[in-house]
């Protein structure tokens, strides 16, 4: 504290503790934008378990249903577990463009994706 | 200039154009079309067919199709030897399912074959890694039996293919490790980091993830091709261009 009583940047850092959270910013094309959230949340739960859904900490940040896109917010140390969730589900959820480090920067790469995309052209037999 | 990504296993039967664009969008540079034992055996015209057809759309899209024959059959190695003998020549790379003792450990000592399928339930043993290491040869891990079965089956998998990723860790032999999709529709294709961040999670650094489905699989390419055209008349020997 400085004469004043009032926190210095280092000590706001030292209050705040460890309670500092990375995040990074998944870039998603899917066929469903509306359903593909919760699409990747049951994949984390079923390879990972709880915990898994617990260490990732999916967000959903925006949906661009014309350009068949969606931004989820997950925390740097469940990266890995939610690309790896990706890949090891039964049916595919999305396809990753990007994985930036700012909102803003998704939502700028996210708002370029050309309309429409029909990347999953082909009809699921399940 | 960045990776290029191989997907080594997946089914030519599967290989249409709208399959092929789907995975030069997913980031892979080429691709692996596997005929099975069965198909070659009882339609090669067909299967040749199939295979020339793919390599035409794969260039038109920007993806090297590689011609890969899977013995994913459990036969006895007199068998296996009577069709290297006929095929050998006709495919870049060959690769045998380890279904049994006799056949994983027939595939890790002949020279004719390239690439070692380890399916869960497979054994291997230190003379079987030894071969592999000896002759360049690769162990390939599918992606397809960890998508697909029961939880039961899908967890044994996991738990087999995280062993395997160990040994092959405390062996050093992690260049020699391979990771494909083994699909036999597009809905079995996943982006390859995603693949890449699997396997890291499965115990080994993401680095060498990485280097399992573009490096490894890169180089065992290059290498089979070399053998075939001639650059490589045997094995240790090779033909530099003056």
């Amino acid at each position: 504290m400085n004469s004043r009583g009032r926190f210095l940047a280092k000590d706001k850092c030292r209050v705040r503790g460890s309670a500092h959270v990375v995040h990074r910013y998944l870039i998603l094309v899917t066929e469903n934008p509306d359903r593909a959230f919760e699409k990747l949340k049951k994949a984390v739960l079923e390879l990972w378990g709880i915990n898994g859904l617990a260490i990732t900490g999916l967000k959903q940040m925006s949906v661009y249903s014309e350009k068949n896109a969606l931004i989820v917010r997950v925390e740097r140390e469940g990266l890995h577990m939610l690309r790896a969730a990706i890949a090891a589900s039964s049916e595919p959820i999305a396809r990753v463009v990007k994985v930036t480090g700012s909102c803003r920067k998704a939502k700028r790469i996210a708002e370029s994706l050309p309309s429409q995309r029909q990347d999953f052209k082909h009809v699921n037999p399940r | 200039m960045g990776r290029g990504f191989y997907d080594l296993y997946v089914s030519a039967s599967c290989l249409s154009i709208t399959t092929l664009a789907k995975l030069r969008e997913e980031g892979f540079k080429g691709v692996g079309a596997v005929v099975s034992i069965d198909d070659i055996s009882s339609a090669p015209d067909r299967c040749f067919a199939t295979l020339d057809r793919a390599e035409e759309e794969g260039l038109s899209v920007g993806i090297d199709v590689v011609r890969r024959l899977a013995i994913d059959r459990q036969l006895r190695s007199s068998q296996v030897k009577k069709i290297l003998r006929k095929w050998r020549r006709s495919f870049e790379v060959i690769s045998v399912h380890a279904l049994t003792r006799e056949l994983t450990a027939f595939a890790c000592r002949d020279g004719r074959v390239d690439v070692v399928t380890l399916i869960p339930g497979s054994r291997m043993l230190k003379g079987d890694l030894y071969y592999i290491s000896e002759y360049s040869k690769a162990v390939e891990l599918l992606l397809v039996f960890l998508q697909e079965g029961k939880p039961h089956n899908r967890a044994n998998a996991l738990s087999f293919y995280r062993r395997t990723l160990l040994t092959l860790e405390r062996k050093r032999m992690l260049k020699h490790l391979v990771f494909s999709s083994g699909a036999y529709s597009p809905f079995n294709i996943r982006d390859p980091r995603s693949m890449a961040s699997l396997l890291h999670m499965l115990g080994i650094p993401y680095e060498d993830a990485l280097a399992a489905l573009s490096v490894n699989p890169t180089s065992l390419i290059k290498k089979c091709r070399d053998k075939l055209s001639g650059r490589i008349p045997v094995r240790g020997v090779e033909i530099v261009d003056e």
